[in-house]
């Protein structure tokens, strides 16, 4: 957690040292906490939170300041970045699996079918740009699940896993997510409003 | 050196009271009716304009703020130019000029020299002359002159009378607000800076000087409202315009500094007070903030017929070699702004 005061300075000093703060936390993220003394500052730091993928929110305090509290998740910058450069040229193909199962039926089966579906896309060319997991999709990027290596390889061959760190914490299997990086629902969104095509699972 | 910006909160045309805050205070004043007031501050034009007689109005207009730049007489400079502009902005011809000066007791004297003369240094350039002025001791520094112009009351420059088929021109590169924020944040480079102060400096004499071989329907100056309140302004209720956005003119950096978020708060008040007049649609960011970059000394935005708008503004590039048309004048649409 950092605290930064800025009352008493103008735009653009609060947004500057703001954004200096949550790059120096690096990929770990982490809360920024602002104040400021005028709500104009304060729209300024959310615009810029909101661009960057950091979650923000504000209250007002007394004598007219404004505490600003602004969240970097795991990576969200980081990732933003990747989806911008590989977006230029590559497949925009992005594969989205809500679930641990592949179909409707016996869920023996569908096990069967999603391990088989991920080994093919692995084999997809152009590779999708991304893979995310959401609801119970997560298990799937487990170390204990038997598609982890098929998804390992997909990232060393430059393909983003995104998980929902939402739905890992839920679930709670945070600490056993073995591929991908954590994001947050914004993380999700970006990769999908930046696909040519998704494929929904 | 002194520093001239550490004494201030905020500088340059940024420091502007917004729009809205503005128009809420002026609307509690009386009408004032004079048949010979020809343009007053109901339409929110640059300057007001008062006939003489048959052939000759003058044209009369104040302006003044605290510095945006380091340098005492750039920032001289800078602060007459844009209050020379609205003179030009109206068509009319600087006459005489009256000095503006709030200056701190506890900085030296020698840097109010040096505002001073980069002042008079414009006044001479405009061709008007020094006649005095007016200094009281403040907290903060600011500069600015009182100027009085003549203009030929047949050929206003209006900012709100554009006609639908016109085409727009814009003189100066969009993004000194961003730049001079940036310095603020010592993170500009000083190419940008550099570029920034020579366009703040530039008379719009020259721009209006060839603009007085053509028909003109419509121009203002660009001012701490930015681009698109002042696009705003001039479509009136009659009209609307569409604004080409791969068209306008900026200043590299700027667009750089935006995507950096060394933003202004001025930016985001009129931003906020623009809402549901344009839309955004999928403009980049740093573009957005360059559309509503408060401008120091800004270009002059204006409307001319389509037939001749070519021809206007190879003219004006000979003197302004930034200048660009940047949009058209529709009938009246569902918003007053369109973005293509």
């Amino acid at each position: 957690m950092t605290n930064i005061d800025c009352t008493g300075q103008v735009c653009p000093i609060p947004v500057i040292r703001t954004k200096k703060s949550l790059a120096a936390m690096g990929e770990a993220g982490g809360v920024v906490t602002v104040l400021v003394d005028n709500d104009i500052s304060r729209q300024n730091l959310q615009k810029m939170a909101t661009g960057l993928g950091y979650q923000s929110e504000y209250q007002q305090r007394d004598n007219g300041i404004i505490e600003v509290t602004i969240v970097a998740g795991e990576g969200c910058a980081v990732e933003q970045q990747t989806i911008a450069i590989e977006s230029d040229e590559d497949s925009g193909l992005v594969v989205a699996i809500g679930r641990d199962t592949m179909g409707a039926g016996d869920p023996e089966l569908g096990k069967i079918l999603i391990k088989g579906f991920i080994y093919a896309v692995k084999e997809l060319t152009p590779l999708p740009t991304h893979v995310l997991f959401f609801n119970s999709g997560v298990s799937l990027a487990t170390s204990e699940s038997n598609s982890i290596e098929d998804l390992r390889e997909l990232e060393a061959a430059s393909v983003v896993v995104l998980i929902c760190g939402t739905c890992t914490n839920y679930y709670g299997i945070t600490e056993k997510i073995g591929v991908g990086e954590i994001t947050n629902m914004y993380g999700i969104v970006t990769a999908m409003a930046s696909a040519k095509r998704i494929i929904n699972i | 050196m002194i520093s001239l910006l550490s004494n201030c909160t905020s500088g340059g045309c940024g420091a502007k009271i917004g729009p809205g805050e503005l128009s809420k205070v002026l609307s509690r004043l009386p009408a004032f009716c004079d048949p010979k007031l020809l343009v007053g501050f109901d339409a929110s034009d640059d300057a007001a304009v008062y006939q003489i007689n048959a052939d000759t109005a003058i044209v009369s207009t104040v302006d003044f703020f605290s510095p945006m730049v380091e340098d005492p007489r750039s920032f001289g400079r800078i602060a007459a130019a844009n209050a020379l502009s609205d003179v030009y902005a109206m068509g009319g011809t600087p006459l005489f000029a009256l000095n503006l000066v709030c200056y701190p007791e506890s900085l030296e004297l020698d840097a109010l020299g040096e505002i001073l003369a980069g002042g008079a240094e414009k006044i001479q350039e405009s061709g008007a002359v020094l006649s005095g002025g007016h200094s009281i001791y403040d907290k903060e520094p600011k500069y600015g002159l009182a100027v009085t112009g003549r203009l030929d009351p047949k050929q206003i420059w209006r900012n709100n009378t554009p006609a639908p088929g016109d085409q727009l021109i814009l003189t100066k590169p969009l993004g000194v607000g961003i730049i001079m924020a940036a310095l603020r944040g010592e993170m500009a480079d000083e190419q940008a800076v550099k570029a920034a102060i020579s366009s703040m400096q530039r008379l719009n004499k020259y721009a209006a000087e060839k603009m007085h071989s053509f028909p003109i329907n419509a121009c203002t100056d660009i001012t701490g409202f930015g681009l698109l309140a002042h696009a705003r302004e001039m479509t009136g209720e009659a009209t609307s315009m569409v604004l080409y956005r791969s068209e306008l003119p900026y200043i590299q950096q700027a667009y750089e500094y935006a995507g950096d978020y060394l933003i202004t708060a001025a930016g985001q008040r009129n931003r906020n007070h623009m809402q549901g007049f344009v839309d955004l649609g999928d403009t980049s960011f740093a573009l957005q903030e360059l559309m509503f970059d408060p401008q120091t000394s800004g270009g002059l935005f204006l409307s001319a017929p389509k037939a001749c708008a070519q021809e206007l503004l190879s003219a004006i590039q000979e003197v302004e070699p930034q200048a660009k048309i940047v949009g058209e004048v529709l009938l009246h649409q569902n918003l007053p702004i369109l973005l293509r």
